[in-house]
């Protein structure tokens, strides 16, 4: 299925991006996520494990996340797009092919495998709802979003921008 | 009414996606060349690029954060360079660094957001004016009706709106002297991706289409349309003005 594998690539790029920068600087860069995430949410450091549903385990409300993206785009020297996990998800997809009636098809599924490795497979289940989808945001979650644009910034320096 | 913008030089910022997008576009299809910036939407920029290109104007893409003071010089710059002097200067991004209840405001996003949006106008202003003179310049500020109205969780953003008509009001006096008009275009809610990240997204357009005269939301080509008067040679009368295209819904009142 040539359409398949065009979906997944897309996604790959973003993935490979956040790979990279993470094979050097995971710890540090989870660490960090992991500050920010307590000082937005009003919580002790170590509540916040690296793999807290930041909505299920620590009671973030979606406009956390907004304040969180501010704090880490000012610590790590990046830009993030609003709505950014969502819209790297829906990628080229139209809202057809990316939703139905509110339940992520098949391509979306297989977008969000890829982008995002650290859920359990378990949770990226048939039926998910695109609005479940940020319930599933870890520290782990938003410390790839900051590798793949760290990555990007890199890659643009590399090629002399 | 095509061609209204033959031969004028446009930037427009945070052009990539949205009523950017569509603005920019309808900019290119009235005749003008267009400087397009984006900081994050690298893909969608360049899309737009073809698009436009494909309608035989030019079409730049400058990659800037367009409401920091590095990114502005960084875009009038390669503006300068691109086309040696502008038009139309539609000041359109906004960086959002906080979203929700006046008591949860933290002050770090609160002034990014607030003072990082109106300084941004300021300082493309001062940008804009040497590539705008003698020419019949225009610089329209995009607003929204929460600059007057409650829209839930929209404390920081409303703030700034106004204070870009305020200074939308004190640039169209001193710019006017140099032949430019400045104002702002304030819509209602416009179906674009960064409206989808509001919580309350599906009852703002349900109010819409059940309520408002338009009977639906608004799409960046609604917006798009007025916006290419304001920039024309049409609206040379008009200074300092917030003009509300929000197919009505800002006429109604609970009760």
């Amino acid at each position: 299925m040539p359409e398949a594998n065009a979906n997944v690539q897309e996604v790959m790029k973003i993935r490979e991006l956040a790979d990279r920068v993470l094979a050097s600087r995971h710890d540090e860069i989870v660490n960090k996520v992991r500050e920010a995430v307590a000082e937005v949410l009003g919580r002790e450091e170590s509540e916040v494990k690296a793999n807290s549903s930041l909505m299920n385990d620590l009671n973030a409300e979606s406009l956390d996340f907004l304040d969180l993206l501010f704090r880490l785009e000012t610590t790590f020297g990046i830009k993030i797009p609003r709505g950014g996990i969502q819209r790297a998800t829906q990628g080229s997809l139209t809202e057809a092919e990316f939703q139905q009636n509110g339940i992520l098809t098949l391509a979306a599924l297989e977008r969000l495998r890829v982008l995002m490795p650290e859920v359990p497979a378990a949770q990226l289940h048939d039926g998910l709802t695109a609005r479940e989808i940020p319930a599933l945001f870890t520290p782990e979650t938003f410390a790839r979003l900051v590798a793949w644009r760290i990555g990007e910034l890199e890659a643009e320096k590399a090629v002399g921008h | 009414m095509a061609g209204e913008l033959q031969g004028k030089f446009a930037l427009v910022t945070g052009a990539a996606r949205g009523i950017g997008r569509a603005i920019a576009l309808r900019l290119a299809q009235g005749g003008a060349d267009v400087a397009l910036n984006y900081v994050t939407s690298e893909d969608a920029a360049a899309r737009l690029q073809g698009e436009i290109e494909a309608l035989g104007r030019r079409a730049v893409v400058v990659k800037a954060d367009a409401v920091s003071p590095q990114g502005i010089a960084q875009l009038f710059g390669a503006v300068k360079e691109a086309f040696g002097a502008l038009d139309i200067f539609v000041n359109n991004a906004i960086d959002v660094a906080t979203y929700g209840p006046v008591t949860r405001q933290r002050l770090e996003g609160w002034e990014h957001t607030v003072n990082g949006n109106t300084s941004a106008l300021l300082l493309s202003a001062q940008k804009a004016l040497p590539l705008m003179q003698g020419r019949r310049g225009k610089i329209l500020s995009l607003s929204s009706l929460g600059s007057q109205y409650y829209i839930p969780g929209y404390a920081s953003i409303g703030v700034t709106k106004a204070a870009t008509e305020a200074l939308t009001r004190y640039m169209a006096v001193e710019l006017g002297k140099h032949g430019i008009n400045c104002n702002t275009l304030s819509g209602g809610p416009i179906d674009t991706d960064a409206l989808k990240l509001f919580a309350n997204y599906p009852q703002m357009k349900e109010a819409c289409e059940n309520l408002s005269p338009a009977g639906r939301i608004g799409q960046p080509e609604d917006l798009a349309e007025v916006a290419a008067f304001l920039c024309s040679d049409a609206a040379n009368w008009i200074y300092g003005q917030t003009i509300i295209a929000d197919g009505g819904l800002s006429l109604l009142s609970v009760g």
